[in-house]
């Protein structure tokens, strides 16, 4: 019996193979001869590992299930059902399979012939993306964070503010009303101990000056604010 | 109303059209659409636009003769299914086509030959192909508009047509 051996480039599972070693033979699937595929399938496989390729689980698989139809053909319940009943159609679906698959691709390049109104609709919004897109959003997210941790910190001093016991008004009348013509700065600031206080009242002093209120003079480095006299 | 409103009806559409859509459309009876849409089809064979049936439906499209005019003017984007992909719908609509029944899990990941078949059945369900059921996975319509088909049957008529 001659050796059926192929290349083995194309193959990319057993059902290719077998089939490939049917055709070779020019066998009836209908009426498979099993001693000879069989043979010939382990054969390949002997072939295959002598050419370093991989032999994959699954041609492992396929060579025993050979086997195993080859010696249940010599059973003589075989006469009613015939062990090769599931391995011929699984090999007819895998056929049709496979030229369907030639078809579809070929159907694509004929579809893109054709030219329409909206022929975006089905595979338009997938685009293959890449790390950077991650990084990017991470980065977008990141900010929109930090702006947002701001502002809430900038509203939170601005309604600290507004429920504030000083206004600048009242420290200004407070001022004002002051009976001593002049007042030592390092002094007023050291009574106060609140620092909201202190800078409101800074504030009521800076506005009062601006106003001419007070006249600031500088006597033996001490400075003073003097109440203008109107 | 004639003929001609189901023309234009067809030529603003943006998805292929039901001759019962287009019947509640005008409020004809689907009897006469059918018998019109059957003119038109007639009417359109030596223009530059055919009227076609895809997905149970009728669509207006450029005659393929004129691909090759059009396609400068319109930047056509063109999407190529990746192979697993394609593997798994067309295991699907192969074993559909056969039996009429959802194809299963372990029956794409037996014909494809890969260990684990998920990243392709998702992509093919991201994309609208196929769709799953409690029996399996079928193709949706979106699949026979994909490929410019009417049924599963098409896969192999048309291409035999077009080589003619």
């Amino acid at each position: 019996m001659d050796n059926f051996v192929i290349k083995f480039n194309e193959f990319e599972g057993p059902l290719d193979l077998l089939i490939e070693l049917i055709k070779k033979r020019e066998l009836d699937i209908y009426d498979l001869p099993m001693s000879v595929i069989t043979k010939d399938f382990i054969n390949s496989i002997e072939v295959m590992k002598e050419n370093d390729i991989e032999v994959t689980a699954k041609f492992t698989a396929m060579a025993s299930l050979l086997l195993k139809i080859k010696t249940q053909m010599l059973l003589p319940s075989s006469k009613e059902i015939d062990p090769r009943t599931i391995l011929v159609k699984e090999i007819e679906e895998y056929e049709k399979y496979k030229s369907n698959l030639e078809r579809i691709k070929e159907l694509q390049f004929i579809e893109h012939k054709y030219f329409k109104r909206t022929k975006r609709d089905v595979s338009k919004k997938k685009k293959k993306g890449s790390i950077l897109d991650v990084v990017n959003s991470y980065n977008l997210i990141m900010r929109k964070k930090q702006l947002k941790e701001r502002n809430m910190k900038l509203e939170e001093l601005s309604k600290k503010l507004s429920e504030s016991k000083f206004t600048i008004d009242d420290r200004m009348n407070y001022l004002k009303d002051l009976s001593n013509e002049t007042i030592e700065v390092e002094n007023l600031f050291e009574q106060i101990n609140d620092l909201e206080e202190m800078v409101v009242t800074f504030s009521a002093l800076l506005e009062l000056v601006k106003l001419q209120f007070f006249r600031i003079e500088l006597i033996n480095e001490k400075v003073l604010l003097v109440k203008k006299v109107s | 109303m004639d003929k001609h409103a189901v023309e234009s009806v067809l030529f603003v559409a943006k998805e292929p059209l039901t001759s019962e859509k287009i019947s509640k459309i005008l409020n004809e009876s689907e009897n006469t659409i059918n018998r019109w849409l059957s003119e038109l089809e007639k009417d359109y064979e030596q223009r530059g636009i055919r009227i076609r049936r895809v997905a149970g439906g009728f669509e207006m499209v450029t005659s393929e003769q004129y691909h090759e005019v059009i396609e400068p003017i319109v930047p056509k984007e063109y999407e190529f299914l990746s192979k697993p992909v394609l593997e798994t719908i067309t295991i699907i609509a192969t074993f559909e086509l056969e039996t009429s029944m959802a194809v299963r899990k372990s029956k794409i990941g037996k014909y494809r030959d890969v260990k684990n078949p998920d990243s392709g059945i998702e992509s093919a369900l991201s994309l609208g192909l196929i769709k799953e059921t409690a029996q399996g996975y079928l193709t949706t319509n979106e699949f026979l508009k994909f490929f410019g088909i009417n049924d599963l049957r098409e896969l192999e008529e048309k291409l035999q047509q077009i080589k003619r």
